[in-house]
């Protein structure tokens, strides 16, 4: 339990409050989202689905849709470039290509005059089939005998080195020490199996494109978390360069990675083209569970470990087997971050993790805000309370006997430098104890649960601009994309900082192709890691500048001037920021830099190459922590759970926002929520039934309850900018498995599915009272 | 372009029944435009909106004890009424648990009932409080005891040219006493605290006899385990006459289950259903007696 104090690290710009930019129109609905754009003269698209889930195209005939009242085009796959892309395995096309892989495969697009004429033709589309039987069971997709999804899986460019197999687009392991050694001493072994659900991320704000294409170049307003891979999409499916397809988000009404990738931009572009007219394409609510390519990976995890005589854990084994759907998307990266997952914030010195990513007859799974954390956290999490049992110490005893300290390595042998997972575990069991909360009711069970976890912040390049304007205002134009999560949107504010100028008189270009530099997009977290550190380096390079032309007029050292309040300042001489800016101006040198840093390098992995598959996630480059405490109250009659209390701790490096920061953790502690107890697809013979708000259950208002987020002490500072981390990822993790363990406390039962619906619970409680 | 009528009068929209009995009937609509915009339901030749027929809505004494209440009285009005919640209180229960504030603003007693999901939350209370419903067409007027107008999931007995007007409940009241010890509730099994569909759900009503030390009267009904909600006379039987006592309650629960034919679905299993629904009677039996008293 030694814990020393540290004195931490303490930020340059200071962690107040400040309004988000984009409040006040959101708030008053005078934000205008995509599917509120309208162009002169605009077509309204809607599209044909395969609507089964494996089977042969035997004909398709649209010749009575093109010739319906309205229709301007109609386009199936003879209408589009024979080109398959992927991000990750290059296996699939716009539209279905003989043969149909998940039930929202999209077999044709028609854009007419009104929705209800699109309707109409669609209706009118002749597709016949021969179905095939479709892979259901992800187990059964790896079997030596089973019938390849894509027979001609080999000849698909892949990402990474070759270490698929007909159904496994990519069999990754994280592999460190001599496991089998490790397990030959052990004192005790627990093995375990658990498995998750589908489940979606499910924006409000559904997909959403407009496209206007005139004399060769198109304009894309889409949904997008990433407009520039976007764009590299519409480019590369259309046969075009990338300087032809510009594209541009609005406002964009939540992401939680389902707006990832590359989606529908393509299609509409497509059929602006064909109809000579700009054409919008909106997905109702039941085609935004089906069609786009990103749920949330079910993953079957068995864990192995092997614990030593004084409650160490010496090794381990875990077999993964995620469920990508029909498509790889981004699923072998997701297994990639699932190893890492396996491993958790643990010392462990030997390890043999693998992970399969199979394709199956369903909507594809890709990077939903945190891939596979949430599954991962649940299960191992639940394994690490059942450790301790075995080892006979407490959850919180034996994680701090396990978890990761200064100088242990990771997986593949990174350093890690005073990792703050014990900080994180011991301040939230502080505040959950010290918390009262009501009285449990009569008959209802209580009990308290701990999830500890790591997540990594992946140093990307990104480019930004600072321009200042005579006036002493400025410009910053940003790569970044806000996914509705304010990361980009208060970009200005540390602008703002730097300048020495008020937040209002910074002006943001953003999400927009045609105007910014690359980045990668709103992923990984890397917002405010990466576009974040480009704004800041721009703007101090603009700011030297100031300084530099304000020592000269000042007669001081540039290092003396203070930029404050619109002035730059040298003890008792001030001279106004805009003064500068305007004679900079007139001598024909405008203050302005453009800036594409260099990403922060990545820790060394001298083990790395002991594992295979990897491409993006070898490891946890500059991790960071968190603990959630849980405390619920279960009716054992019923299997109901209520969640009484969350504490979430979180290690986000210095807070640069800390209502922002705070925000993103409450929000993410809802989403898991939602994970741990009520959403989950429900699906038939390989087709979703839950494809209604009604049925596919979010936590609601009245159900997620009050939330202590805990920002603690970083004990380095985090690499990103002024010693940021990342924080639109990790809060999503760790609370379901914080849940499911105080599932376990109140009851002594643990669940081994997710969600942990009313039934499964009543379920398991009967079957531990029929065992014992 | 589709007829649309918007009667102010119940002549009126019987009239526009007679003459167009396919005609898609819409109170608060906070079902039907959903399932019409989703796709799930055929866009209709002819509406009749009744969001103008005033006399449709409001909860009335009636002149012999009970309450008389109007099909296009609002949820939010029922879980409100301080007739219904002492007189009516299983009723007030399910309504406060409906979808959430701005579903119980515009839903309608009688489009709950008349939409015929087994699963509905308005189905049981009603049975226990033993409501009969009020049919008018433009050739006249029939009542029936509700559980003959629930015939099945999406189905019940509305001939063509009929509408629901009036849900009428009867005075519960024991024979014979001035004080009348009644009590009712409503309990819902499910995942979420609001914008939940039962999982299961169980009413009840008691009443007790002078004296409180047996039960005169009893009604129980369930929901979300057969084909629509039922009554379960089996529990009724154990209940009426019996000691309000907890052995007597953990049989009736018991019994009750002998009526179930519940199914598996995307929600939960019938297993479990049919489990919790005991659970879900129990509790409306504790609840329900503890108010009679």
């Amino acid at each position: 339990m030694a814990q020393t104090t540290v004195t931490a690290v303490r930020p340059r710009v200071p962690a107040r409050a400040r309004g988000r930019a984009d409040g006040a129109v959101k708030a008053s609905g005078r934000a205008r989202y995509t599917a509120d754009l309208e162009l002169p003269g605009m077509l309204h698209a809607r599209l044909l689905l395969a609507g089964r889930p494996h089977a042969r195209l035997r004909s398709l005939d649209v010749g009575a849709a093109r010739a319906a009242a309205g229709v301007r085009a109609v386009l199936t796959q003879v209408d589009v470039p024979d080109v398959r892309y992927g991000m990750c395995v290059r296996d699939r096309t716009l539209f279905v290509d003989e043969v149909a892989r998940y039930e929202g495969e999209i077999v044709a697009a028609v854009a007419a005059d009104t929705r209800a004429q699109a309707d109409a033709a669609v209706g009118l589309i002749s597709a016949e089939w021969d179905d095939l039987p479709p892979l259901l069971d992800s187990e059964a997709a790896l079997a030596a005998d089973a019938v390849p999804l894509h027979p001609a899986w080999r000849s698909y460019a892949i990402d990474r080195e070759e270490t698929r197999s007909a159904n496994d687009c990519a069999h990754v392991t994280l592999v460190k020490g001599d496991v089998d050694a490790g397990f030959a001493s052990a004192f005790a072994v627990v093995e375990q199996s658990f498995a998750t659900d589908m489940t979606h991320p499910l924006a409000i704000e559904p997909h959403a494109v407009l496209a206007d294409w005139r004399d060769g170049a198109v304009t894309i307003w889409t949904t997008t978390q990433v407009p520039f891979l976007a764009r590299a999409g519409v480019a590369l499916t259309l046969g075009l360069p990338e300087s032809a397809v510009r594209v541009v988000v609005t406002h964009l009404g939540g992401g939680f990675g389902g707006k990832c990738d590359f989606h529908l931009e393509a299609h509409a572009a497509a059929l602006s083209r064909a109809a000579g007219r700009p054409v919008r394409l909106v997905l109702s609510r039941a085609e935004e569970f089906v069609v786009p390519d990103l749920t949330r990976h079910p993953i079957s995890m068995t864990f192995s470990t092997a614990l030593r005589e004084d409650g160490t854990i010496a090794a381990r084994r875990a077999r993964l087997v995620l469920d990508s759907g029909a498509y790889a998307s981004h699923g072998p990266t997701a297994s990639e971050i699932a190893t890492l997952m396996a491993v958790g914030p643990y010392r462990i010195d030997d390890l043999a993790i693998e992970a399969h990513t199979v394709y199956t007859s369903r909507t594809p799974a890709g990077s939903t805000r945190a891939p596979t954390g949430p599954q991962l956290c649940w299960a191992l999490e639940q394994h690490t309370d059942a450790l301790a049992a075995r080892a006979d110490l407490d959850p919180i005893a034996f994680r701090l006997r396990n978890l990761v300290g200064d100088g242990d390595t990771g997986p593949t042998g990174q350093r890690l430098v005073r990792p703050t997972a014990r900080d994180c575990l011991l301040r939230a069991e502080e505040v959950m104890r010290a918390g009262g909360g009501a009285a449990p009711e009569p008959g209802w069970l209580e009990g308290v649960g701990f999830a500890v976890g790591t997540w990594g912040n992946v140093p990307l390049p990104s480019g930004a601009s600072v321009r200042m304007h005579a006036d002493g205002s400025a410009t910053l134009v940003s790569g970044a994309q806000d996914n509705g999560s304010g990361a980009a949107v208060a970009l200005p504010a540390l602008v703002a900082d730097v300048l020495g100028i008020t937040v209002e008189r910074v002006a943001l270009v953003h999400q927009d192709t045609g105007a910014t530099p690359f980045d990668y997009g709103s992923l990984g977290s890397q917002t405010t890691f990466n576009a974040g550190r480009a704004a800041l380096a721009a703007a101090d390079e603009v700011a030297a500048r100031l300084r530099a032309d304000a020592a000269e007029r000042l007669g001081c050292a540039a290092s003396e001037v203070v930029l404050q309040g619109g002035r730059a300042t040298a003890g008792e001489e001030r001279i106004p920021i805009a003064d500068l800016a305007a004679a900079a101006q007139a001598a024909g040198r405008p203050l302005a830099a453009e800036v594409s840093p260099q990403p922060p390098e990545r820790p060394a992995e001298p083990g790395a190459a002991r594992s295979q598959g990897r491409a993006m996630y070898s490891s946890f480059p500059f991790p960071a922590y968190y603990c959630c405490a849980a405390r619920v109250a279960v009716d054992p009659a019923t299997g109901r759970v209520v969640v009484r209390r969350v504490v979430a701790c979180h290690d986000v490096g210095e807070v640069l926002n800390r209502p922002g920061a705070e925000g993103q953790i409450e929000g993410g502690v809802a989403h898991s929520l939602g994970l741990a107890l009520s959403e989950g697809a429900v699906l038939d013979g390989g087709r979703q039934l839950t494809t209604r708000l009604m049925d596919y259950r979010l936590q609601t208002a009245a159900d997620v309850p009050p939330i202590d987020v805990e920002l603690i002490a970083p004990r380095t500072p985090g690499d990103g900018p002024r010693g940021a981390r990342g924080i639109g990822e990790a809060g999503v993790i760790a609370a379901a498995g914080a849940v499911a363990n105080a599932i376990a406390d109140a009851t002594g039962v643990q669940l081994r599915q997710l969600p942990m619906l009313p039934h499964r619970v009543w379920a398991a409680l009967r079957d531990a009272e029929a065992a014992s | 372009m589709s007829a649309m009528a918007v009667p102010r009068t119940l002549a009126e929209a019987l009239a526009v029944l007679a003459a167009r009995p396919e005609a898609l009937v819409v109170a608060g609509g906070s079902d039907v435009v959903p399932a019409l915009r989703a796709g799930r339901r055929e866009q209709p030749a002819a509406w009749l909106l009744l969001h103008e027929l005033g006399s449709l809505a409001g909860i009335a004494p009636q002149p012999g004890g009970g309450l008389r209440i109007g099909a296009a009285t609002t949820v939010a009005a029922l879980e409100r009424d301080p007739r219904v919640r002492p007189g009516a209180t299983a009723l007030a229960d399910a309504a406060a648990l409906i979808g959430a504030p701005a579903t119980r603003t515009v839903a309608t007693v009688g489009g709950n009932l008349v939409n015929g999901s087994p699963a509905m939350d308005l189905g049981a209370p009603l049975l226990a409080l033993g409501a009969t419903v009020e049919l008018a067409a433009a050739g006249g007027t029939r009542r029936l005891p509700l559980e003959q107008f629930l015939l099945g999931p999406g189905r019940v007995d509305l001939r063509a040219g009929e509408l629901l007007v009036a849900i009428e409940l009867p005075p519960a009241a024991a024979p014979g006493d001035a004080a009348p010890r009644a009590g009712s509730a409503y309990v819902r099994i499910g995942g979420r605290a609001a914008m939940e569909v039962a999982l299961a759900g169980a009413a009840a009503e008691v009443v007790l006899a002078p004296g409180g030390a047996t039960i005169a009267a009893a009604r129980v009904a369930l929901c979300a385990v057969a084909s629509t909600c039922l009554r379960a006379p089996a529990a009724e039987a154990l209940l009426i006459g019996a000691a309000p006592e907890p052995a007597v309650l953990d049989a009736a629960a018991r019994a009750a289950v002998g009526h179930t034919a519940a199914i598996d679905d995307h929600r939960a299993p019938a297993a479990y259903r049919e489990a919790v629904v005991e659970v879900a009677l129990r509790r409306a039996l504790d609840t329900a007696v503890e108010r009679a008293r």
